[in-house]
């Protein structure tokens, strides 16, 4: 009888772990499934009911990619010229801000803190909305300039928070050790800082590109016609709820995505291998 | 001068931020004052947020605002941290680390919130994927039952987007967040005679609280301002907020524009309400210990 109690108890405890494990399962398939419903949409046209795959072959999203292809490939150029620049410029700024805020203790640090995280809380549509007259006044609508500077601000909290994680993980120990043992300010940053916080600066960096290639409002606004991104080019598809084109589109876009990531990857770990392969981690 | 340097180090993030978030927040409560000198309001006057308040098609709007932030941004939390939990324990039980399969809830992070839309539209349209598989089942009102989830009055179509897009962003953050908290308090509490899931949620989830609270008003904040989604998802009445506010944007009188201003700081306003009213949870909530 204990024998066939304990085999109750087992199987109960290897049916729960079952539905946990369904869950999970459950929780993938949802993520993965849309992604790759993209994947065949590109080469389909005809979605007639009530058949649940598609059953035609068709050529007219990659059709209409070729024919359009020098737009196309402009606004896509747009897009990365505009999120290179703000993921650039965005680190460039987060880099010694998160440092203050890692180490330092300075008056007034709680309201920076505040300051930095605003752009996550206060919505970008309705500021967009109140500095378009401003902008206009000032030359920097329809410019790159204009549109890099408005993309920077969705890109600062993530930037600066992962980049102060990262900088409070390091720790400030490290430098100051390297200044210790004779190192100038330039040959600390280069040398220690940089390969140091380097899959922080990574991470931020992908986050950046993300948030500005996704941009669409602020771009059209401020924008205002001039610069049309690539991202502005797909929604129209998607508003006529075109599965093909919008498909197809939305596959370039991650596709850009992803060998952007593997480009920096590869070109940053180039750089710094060398310094981080004489590293000892003590 | 060693004692400016943070200062000197912090100032391009806040000059930037000042300038272009400060300076649009106060141009917006400006021109919603009625001070708009370009085309000669000078005056500052309230009557455009009465007139705002008192209009039925903005009550309308906000409710429908707040009502998607608020129950996609909870559902969305809810899902997060049971699956965050989920994965922990069952990764617990194999021994394994959770490394291989968190890449797959990063990937709705790179996929912009445009193509989350079309996602919907490919299944939850009236004649998507859902409703044709219902269809095959034997379910021939498949048409019908999807007619009222994209496009529609009720939101759900959006709120369903949302979630998808948020839910693994959620996942994420309480899975770094559970790995750290030392799993002593949960086996002690198991120890002296609760069961798994008691133990989870009184001793595990309030010390996730402040994870929670934070990344809920990260998400609700991001839905309730978002322009994309209720766009190309959203019904012609009720509009949300941000949409109903750019169409009196872009009104060609532009006397018009005080209007749309004092939607958009109304949309301010209510996000750092929130905000505000989150921390003060968290604090009263954790001043206690």
């Amino acid at each position: 009888m204990i024998k066939s109690k304990l085999k109750e108890v087992i199987f109960i405890k290897d049916f729960k772990r079952f539905l946990l494990l369904m869950f999970i399962i459950l929780s993938i398939v949802s993520i993965v499934i849309p992604i790759l419903t993209m994947f065949v949409w590109t080469i389909t046209n005809n979605y007639v009911w009530p058949n649940v795959f598609p059953n035609s072959f068709s050529m007219r999203g990659i059709n209409y990619v070729f024919t359009n292809f020098p737009r196309i490939l402009g606004t896509l150029k747009n897009s990365i010229i505009i999120s290179i620049m703000t993921m650039i410029l965005t680190i460039l700024i987060s880099l010694p801000c998160a440092k203050a805020l890692a180490f330092s203790n300075f008056r007034g640090k709680r309201l920076i803190e505040i300051l930095v995280m605003t752009p996550l809380i206060i919505p970008m549509v309705s500021v967009g909305m109140g500095l378009n007259i401003e902008f206009i006044k000032l030359g920097l609508t329809g410019t790159f300039t204009g549109v890099v500077i408005v993309c920077i601000i969705p890109c600062i909290p993530y930037a600066v928070s992962m980049l102060r994680t990262v900088y409070e993980i390091v720790g400030e120990k490290v430098f100051q050790q390297g200044t210790v043992l004779g190192a100038t300010k330039m040959q600390i940053f280069f040398r220690l800082v940089i390969p140091m916080i380097m899959p922080g600066i990574i991470s931020a960096a992908i986050m950046c590109y993300i948030i500005s290639f996704s941009q669409y409002f602020l771009v059209y606004l401020i924008g205002s016609g001039k610069i049309i991104t690539f991202t502005m080019d797909m929604f129209p598809f998607i508003e006529a709820g075109d599965r093909s084109i919008g498909s197809l589109y939305g596959l370039i876009f991650i596709g850009c995505t992803v060998v952007l990531l593997f480009v920096m990857e590869f070109i940053l770990k180039k750089v710094y291998m060398k310094d981080l392969k004489d590293y000892k981690y003590i | 001068m060693k004692r400016f340097k943070p200062y000197l180090e912090v100032m391009p993030v806040v000059f930037i931020i000042i300038f272009v978030l400060i300076y649009g927040v106060f141009e917006a409560l400006l021109q919603s004052l009625g001070y708009f000198p370009i085309i000669g309001l000078k005056e500052f006057t309230l009557r455009y947020y009465i007139e705002i308040i008192s209009s039925k098609s903005f009550l309308d709007s906000l409710w429908y605002s707040l009502y998607i932030s608020i129950v996609s941004s909870v559902i969305a939390v809810i899902i997060g941290v049971l699956v965050a939990k989920t994965l922990l324990v069952l990764m617990k039980q194999n021994n394994k680390g959770t490394d291989g399969v968190e890449w797959v809830y990063k990937l709705p992070i790179i996929i912009p919130h445009i193509t989350v839309s079309l996602f919907a539209i490919i299944f939850l349209s009236d004649t998507g994927v859902f409703a044709r598989i219902l269809y095959g089942l034997g379910f021939t009102s498949g048409i019908k039952f999807f007619e009222n989830i994209l496009y529609s009055s009720n939101g759900v179509g959006i709120i369903i987007a949302y979630i998808w897009k948020e839910s693994p962003y959620i996942m994420l953050t309480v899975l770094a967040v559970l790995k750290r908290i030392d799993e002593k308090y949960e086996t002690t509490a198991i120890n002296l005679g609760a069961t798994p899931w008691y133990a989870f949620r009184k001793v595990t989830l309030p010390m996730l609280m402040p994870t929670i609270l934070y990344t809920y008003i990260i998400i609700f904040a991001f839905s309730f301002g978002a322009y994309e989604i209720p766009f190309l998802l959203g019904s012609t009445v009720p509009k949300t907020l941000p949409i109903q506010a750019f169409i009196e944007y872009q009104n060609p009188m532009l006397n018009n524009r005080p209007y749309a201003m004092a939607i958009n700081v109304i949309i301010i306003v209510i996000s750092l309400l929130m905000v505000s009213l989150f921390s003060f949870i968290v604090n009263k909530l954790y001043d206690k210990e």
